[in-house]
C-alpha cells in the first residue's frame, strides 16, 4: 500500500513535468498546482502508514516528514509562482520549462529522502543542483548567470567530497545502504568527509558562500523551495550517514560546525541590505540549529523530532518570507531600506511577514520555538556549546527581527499591494499558528 | 593481476601529470587539449577495468565518457573559443610560476592527507585520485575564467570516477559519470549562452 502511495506521488510529480514540457504556460500552471496538491494530500497520507522499506525505499517517520515538507511547499511555490513569474522581464528558459523543472526538483528531492542507498542519495542530490541552479537562470541577468555559476561549482564540489566520503563507506562497509549498516573502522573519517560535503549544500560554515547569492537571485517560489526543502533534505542525507557513524569526535565536530554556523549566519544578518539575501542567512541560521539537533541523536536518537519540528516550522515561515519578498519585488522594493510603513501597505502582507519572522527565529510559542527548546535542553548537559549556542539563536533573532520591524512599522510611503498578491503568504502563516496547536497537542507525544 | 594493477598504476601516473600540467596551463586553448588528453586516458583506464572485472556498466561508462566528456565537450569548449577571440589569449592573472609551487604544495598536503585514509583503507590506490581531486578543486578555486573553472571541474569528475574504479567499483558509477558530464553539459551551455549577451564570464572570487 505505502509503495503504491510513492509511487503514486513520483508519478504526479513527473506528469506535472512532462505537461509542461509540451504544453503551453498556462497548462502547465494547473499541472503543477494540481500535481502539488495530490502529492501534498498523499504525503498527508503517508504520515499515518506503517513504515515500509524494500531495496529502493525507505520510508520511516523521517522520511514520511520530509514527503509532507517537500510537497507542502511544492504546493505553496506553485500557488504563488504567478505572482513572482511577472516580475520577470528577459526569460532565459521559457516559462513552461520553468514549471518542468519546478516539478523537476521536488522530485530529485523527494528521491533523496526516501532512498537506502547513500550511493543514489548523492546522486539525487547532485541531480538537485543542476535543476535548481537552472531555475535560478530563468531570468537572463549577468547577477543570476553568476550566481547559478557559483552555486554550482561551489555545492558540485563539496557533494564531491560528499561522493569521495560515500565511495570510502562503500569501501569500509561493503554496501552503500544506511539500513542496518554498521561501521567497523573510520567513523571520523567518512562522517567529517559526508560533514563537509553535504554540509556545502546544507548551506553550513564555512562552505555556505553560494547561498546567500542562489536564495537572492532565484526567483522567490525557488527560493522557498531551495531554503524549505532542499536544505533540510541534505541534513537528512547527512543524518543517515551520521547515525551509522555513531562516533563521539565526530558529535563535536558536528555540534560545533552547527553552532558556528548559527553565529556567522547571525552576524552576517545584521548588515544585510536586501530582503531575500537576509533570508537566505536566516536559513543557514536555521539549518546550524537543525544541524546541532542531528548531532544529538548520538546521545539521544529521539532528538531528530525536535529537528523535523524546526524543518516543519521553518518549511512554513521561510515559505511565507520567501514570497512575501517577491509580492514586494514586484513593486519593485528589494532593499530593506526601500520597504517602510508595510503596515499601511498590506495587512494580509505585514501579518505574514510579522508571524513568520517570529516563528524562524523561534519565538514562544511559535512552532520552532518547541523544537528549539528540545534541542537546547538536549545541549544542557555540555554546558559550552548550550551557552554559545543559545547566545547565537538570541543574535539571530535580534537580527532578523530588527529589520522586521523597521520594514513594518517604520514612517515612509506606502504601496498599494493587492490581496491576491498576499494571500499565499497570509494562508501559510495562518496555517503555521495551526501547526502550534497540532505540536503542542500531538508532538509531545513522539 | 600484476599486469593489471601496473597498467592501471601507469595510466593513473599519466592523468596525475596532465592534472598538473592543467594546473599551470594559462593559454585556455592548450588547456582544453590537455583536459581532452585526460580524459581520453581515463576513459582507456575505465574500459581495462570494465574488461577485467568484467563489468559491462563500467564498459559503457568508459565509452561514453571517451564521447562525451574526451570528444564532445572539448569540441564545444573549443568552438566557443573560436567564436571570441578573447578566450584564446592568456589568462593574465594565473602566473604559471605560483601555480607550479601551489601544485606541489596541494600535492604534498595530498599524500599527507592520504595517509590517514591509508590508516583506515589499508590501500595506497586511491591516493593519485585524491591528489587529483584537490587538484580540481584548486583549479576552480585558483582561476577567475569560467572557462577554467569547468576544466576543474572536469578534472574533479575525472578524480571521483577513478577513485570509484580503484576503490569500489559499483554499477552506480555509470549513473554518476552521466549526472556528472550532463551537469558539465549544462555548464558549459550556460557560459557560452551568457558570454554572447555579457562577453566572457569572470568570477572574481567563489564567496557570497
Amino acid at each position: 500500500m505505502q509503495e503504491s502511495v510513492i509511487y503514486s506521488i513520483f508519478g504526479v510529480v513527473v506528469a506535472a513535468s512532462l505537461i509542461s514540457i509540451i504544453k503551453n504556460n498556462t497548462i502547465a500552471k494547473f499541472a503543477n498546482i494540481l500535481a502539488a496538491s495530490v502529492a501534498f494530500i498523499l504525503s498527508l497520507y503517508l504520515l499515518i502508514q506503517p513504515d515500509f522499506h524494500n531495496s529502493w525505499l525507505y520510508l520511516d517517520f523521517v522520511t514520511k516528514v520530509m514527503f509532507v515538507i517537500i510537497t507542502m511547499i511544492y504546493l505553496f511555490a506553485a500557488l504563488h509562482a504567478n505572482v513572482c513569474m511577472r516580475n520577470i522581464k528577459r526569460f532565459f528558459i521559457p516559462p513552461n520549462y520553468g514549471w518542468s523543472l519546478l516539478a523537476g526538483f521536488t522530485l530529485t528531492m523527494l528521491l533523496a529522502v526516501s532512498t537506502p542507498s547513500l550511493g543514489y542519495a548523492w546522486l539525487w542530490l547532485e541531480a538537485s543542483t543542476i535543476i535548481s541552479a537552472t531555475l535560478i537562470l530563468m531570468e537572463k541577468e549577468k547577477s543570476h548567470v553568476e550566481s547559478a555559476w557559483r552555486y554550482v561549482l561551489i555545492a558540485s564540489s563539496g557533494l564531491a567530497i560528499g561522493l569521495f566520503s560515500i565511495i570510502l563507506y562503500g569501501e569500509i562497509t561493503g554496501g552503500f545502504t544506511w539500513v542496518n549498516a554498521t561501521i567497523s573502522k573510520g567513523a571520523i573519517l567518512v562522517g567529517s568527509l559526508a560533514l563537509i560535503g553535504f554540509g556545502t549544500k546544507a548551506g553550513l560554515f564555512p562552505m555556505h558562500t553560494w547561498l546567500p547569492d542562489a536564495h537572492g537571485t532565484a526567483p522567490s517560489p525557488v527560493s522557498a523551495l531551495l531554503s524549505g526543502a532542499l536544505l533540510p533534505s541534505s541534513l537528512i542525507v547527512f543524518y543517515r550517514i551520521y547515525g551509522v557513524m555513531h562516533s563521539l569526535p565526530l558529535f563535536y565536530l558536528t555540534a560545533i560546525l552547527g553552532i558556528l554556523t548559527v553565529w556567522i549566519a547571525s552576524l552576517l544578518m545584521i548588515s544585510q541590505k536586501r530582503t531575500k539575501r537576509l533570508f537566505a542567512y536566516s536559513s543557514m541560521d536555521v539549518m546550524g540549529i537543525a544541524t546541532v539537533g542531528i548531532s544529538l541523536t548520538y546521545f539521544n536518537p529521539s532528538a531528530i523530532y525536535f529537528v523535523l519540528i524546526v524543518f516543519i516550522a521553518h518549511a512554513f515561515g521561510k515559505s511565507a518570507l520567501f514570497l512575501s519578498a517577491g509580492t514586494l519585488k514586484r513593486h519593485g522594493k528589494e532593499e530593506i531600506s526601500e520597504i517602510r510603513n508595510l503596515i499601511g501597505s498590506s495587512k494580509t502582507l505585514s501579518f505574514a511577514i510579522l508571524v513568520s519572522a517570529l516563528t524562524v527565529t523561534g519565538a514562544p510559542p511559535f512552532a520552532m520555538f518547541f523544537g528549539e527548546f528540545g534541542i537546547f535542553i538536549s545541549l544542557i548537559s555540555h554546558p559550552w556549546l548550550f551557552f554559545f549556542l543559545i547566545s547565537g539563536v538570541l543574535l539571530s533573532f535580534l537580527a532578523l527581527n530588527y529589520h522586521m520591524i523597521s520594514m513594518l512599522f517604520s514612517d515612509g510611503e506606502s504601496m498599494r499591494i493587492k490581496l491576491s498578491e498576499s494571500i499565499v503568504p497570509f494562508g501559510i502563516s495562518i496555517a503555521s499558528l495551526f501547526l502550534i496547536l497540532i505540536i503542542y497537542f500531538w508532538g509531545w507525544n513522539l | 593481476m600484476i599486469a593489471y594493477n601496473a597498467v592501471i598504476d601507469f595510466l593513473g601516473v599519466l592523468i596525475l601529470i596532465y592534472g598538473f600540467i592543467i594546473l599551470t596551463e594559462n593559454y585556455i586553448h592548450s588547456l582544453v587539449r590537455h583536459l581532452q588528453s585526460q580524459t581520453i586516458i581515463l576513459s582507456i583506464l575505465i574500459i581495462i577495468a570494465g574488461a577485467y572485472l568484467k563489468m559491462w556498466e563500467l564498459i559503457a561508462l568508459g565509452i561514453f565518457t571517451l564521447l562525451f566528456r574526451a570528444l564532445l565537450i572539448p569540441e564545444l569548449l573549443l568552438r566557443g573559443i573560436k567564436r571570441e577571440h578573447i578566450w584564446e589569449h592568456r589568462e593574465f592573472g594565473v602566473k604559471a610560476k605560483s601555480s607550479i609551487v601551489m601544485g606541489i604544495i596541494t600535492a604534498i598536503i595530498g599524500i599527507i592527507a592520504y595517509a590517514g585514509i591509508y590508516r583506515v583503507l589499508g590501500t595506497w590506490n586511491g591516493m593519485i585520485p585524491f591528489i587529483l581531486l584537490l587538484f580540481g578543486l584548486l583549479i576552480i578555486i585558483m582561476r577567475r575564467n569560467a572557462l577554467a573553472q569547468i576544466s576543474g571541474y572536469i578534472v574533479e569528475e575525472n578524480a571521483l570516477l577513478y577513485l570509484g574504479i580503484v576503490l569500489y567499483p559499483i554499477g552506480f558509477l555509470l549513473e554518476v559519470g552521466i549526472l556528472l558530464d550532463v551537469i558539465g553539459a549544462v555548464l558549459l551551455a550556460v557560459i557560452l549562452s551568457a558570454e554572447k549577451d555579457y562577453g566572457p564570464i569572470e568570477i572574481e572570487e567563489l564567496s557570497g
